[in-house]
């Protein structure tokens, strides 16, 4: 971790390689791991790319970086700030717990496209029209927007922030 | 690539944000996953913001668990509450957090955080006065909608009424005043709205005292096409950084053709939002309607 990020704090060190250890350990406990080895080198990776782009902001999510062998360097503003939480992560998570003890149907929905960011897939799947899916979801989408307007905490401050509501 | 799918790009690029958390409006759902379809580039971006294969987006991030005795602690209302119920429920995460070393327990918020507040209790006496006190300030305001509703005039004694409203926890106590005369000086005429609009460009309102308070000009969205229609149940909302200021319940038609906002003293330099729901035609507040309300917000600037 230390080689593929320059300068940083032990603090954060220690956070990022837990984020690592903690993802490798759920996926042992819902497969058999082939090669562990590998795959907590490209946890590691995958972990420090996603630091970084946490630290550029909520655009810089889809910056394209690197991922393999180059050393990465977190945006000059950023010196000394801790690793934090994913909070798209935490957002997707805040609205499928909504949707689980709500809304089942939009839960079921919300699963599937934050599995795979794809309504053509989901459509597919599902043998029914593009148009007919997202007309549903956004049905759904409505009451995740009255929420973000209406709920105060990190995880709608950090909606509203990134212009996504 | 030419300059306009260069530009078909660039939109589509400011949008993967949002398609990734679900939150692209539908109209522009469409027309973005035509061009993922079409573009390597969109594709690969979007391509880290999937869960980790063999991951799944239903259970707490890692990136929470692995800094939990921090970042819990930050935690508030409703997003508090659902990641609280959901350690109930989840035996994994609750694996996962002690496997990370912590107890699954939420961290309480740092006292001295500007804006934080206690988490809501979760149960005993604390609980139960809390729904009496809902129940109560409900029943209170049914009566104060069925009086504003049959006899207006015994509130404001002109045909215009003036409603008391609520005021969590700032500053500002504010009052909506409806059905005015839309010649009202320095009056701002809100532009129709866009169909549940994302927070379109803000309306520049100058400063709002109490003295003369902020008058808008309903445009014809906001106005009842039909005394059926007016008789649906409109809530209008102001928010400031998504905290709730003030609200009024009321029927459709109560409206008007304008309304003013009126502060308690001067209302704070920054942005606002103004959301009006509307409740859909034949069931007000039905359980089991299916249909959404309808939502329309403008966003303030306020000087």
């Amino acid at each position: 971790m230390k080689r593929k990020l320059k300068s940083l704090p032990e603090d954060t060190v220690e956070d990022l390689a837990r984020e690592a250890m903690v993802t490798l350990y759920r996926l042992s406990r819902r497969e058999t791991l082939v090669n562990p080895d590998a795959l907590a080198t490209t946890l590691v990776d995958r972990v420090c790319v996603d630091h970084v782009r946490r630290l550029r902001g909520p655009a810089g999510r889809l910056d394209p970086l690197s991922e393999k062998d180059a050393t990465l360097v977190p945006p000059a503003q950023s010196a000394g700030k801790e690793a934090g939480v994913d909070m798209l992560e935490l957002f997707r998570f805040v609205v499928l717990e909504h949707f689980r003890q709500h809304d089942a149907p939009c839960h079921e929905l919300a699963i599937e496209f934050f599995t795979e960011l794809s309504w053509s897939a989901i459509a597919r799947r599902q043998q029914l029209r593009h148009s007919t899916v997202i007309k549903r979801w956004s049905a759904c989408m409505e009451q995740v927007r009255e929420l973000a307007y209406a709920q105060r905490g990190p995880v709608w401050e950090w909606a509203r922030q990134a212009r996504i509501v | 690539m030419g300059t306009g799918s260069a530009s078909a790009h660039d939109w589509a690029l400011r949008q993967l944000l949002a398609y990734s958390a679900g939150l692209l409006p539908e109209e522009e759902l469409l027309r973005l996953e035509e061009h993922l379809h079409a573009c390597p580039d969109c594709r690969s971006r979007l391509a880290p913001l999937k869960p980790a294969s063999g991951t799944s987006a239903e259970h707490l991030p890692a990136s929470l668990i692995a800094t939990w005795a921090r970042s819990s602690a930050l935690l508030e209302g409703l997003e508090r509450e659902l990641v609280e119920s959901h350690l109930e429920d989840c035996a994994e995460c609750r694996a996962e957090l002690s496997f990370a070393g912590h107890e699954a327990v939420i961290a309480d918020a740092p006292p001295d955080r500007p804006g934080s507040r206690p988490a809501r209790p979760t149960g005993g006496w604390l609980h139960s006065l809390w729904f009496w006190v809902i129940g109560l300030l409900g029943a209170t305001a049914g009566v104060a909608a069925w009086l504003f509703a049959a006899h207006p005039a015994w509130l404001g004694g002109t045909g215009r009424s003036m409603t008391a409203l609520r005021s969590f926890g700032h500053a500002v106590p504010v009052t909506f005043e409806f059905a005015l005369d839309s010649l009202s000086a320095g009056a701002v005429k809100l532009p129709e709205p866009g169909f549940r609009a994302r927070a379109a460009k803000p309306i520049e309102v100058g400063a709002v005292t109490n003295v003369s308070g902020m008058v808008f000009v309903l445009p014809p969205a906001l106005q009842p096409p039909s005394p059926e229609a007016g008789e649906r149940r409109m809530v209008i909302t102001l928010l400031q950084d998504g905290r709730e200021l003030a609200s009024h319940t009321g029927p459709f038609y109560a409206l008007g053709d304008a309304i003013r906002l009126r502060p308690e003293g001067r209302l704070e330099a920054g942005d606002y939002d103004l959301r009006f729901s509307l409740d859909p035609a034949g069931a007000p507040g039905e359980a089991g309607s299916g249909e959404p309300p309808l939502v329309w917000f403008y966003r303030l600037r306020v000087r």
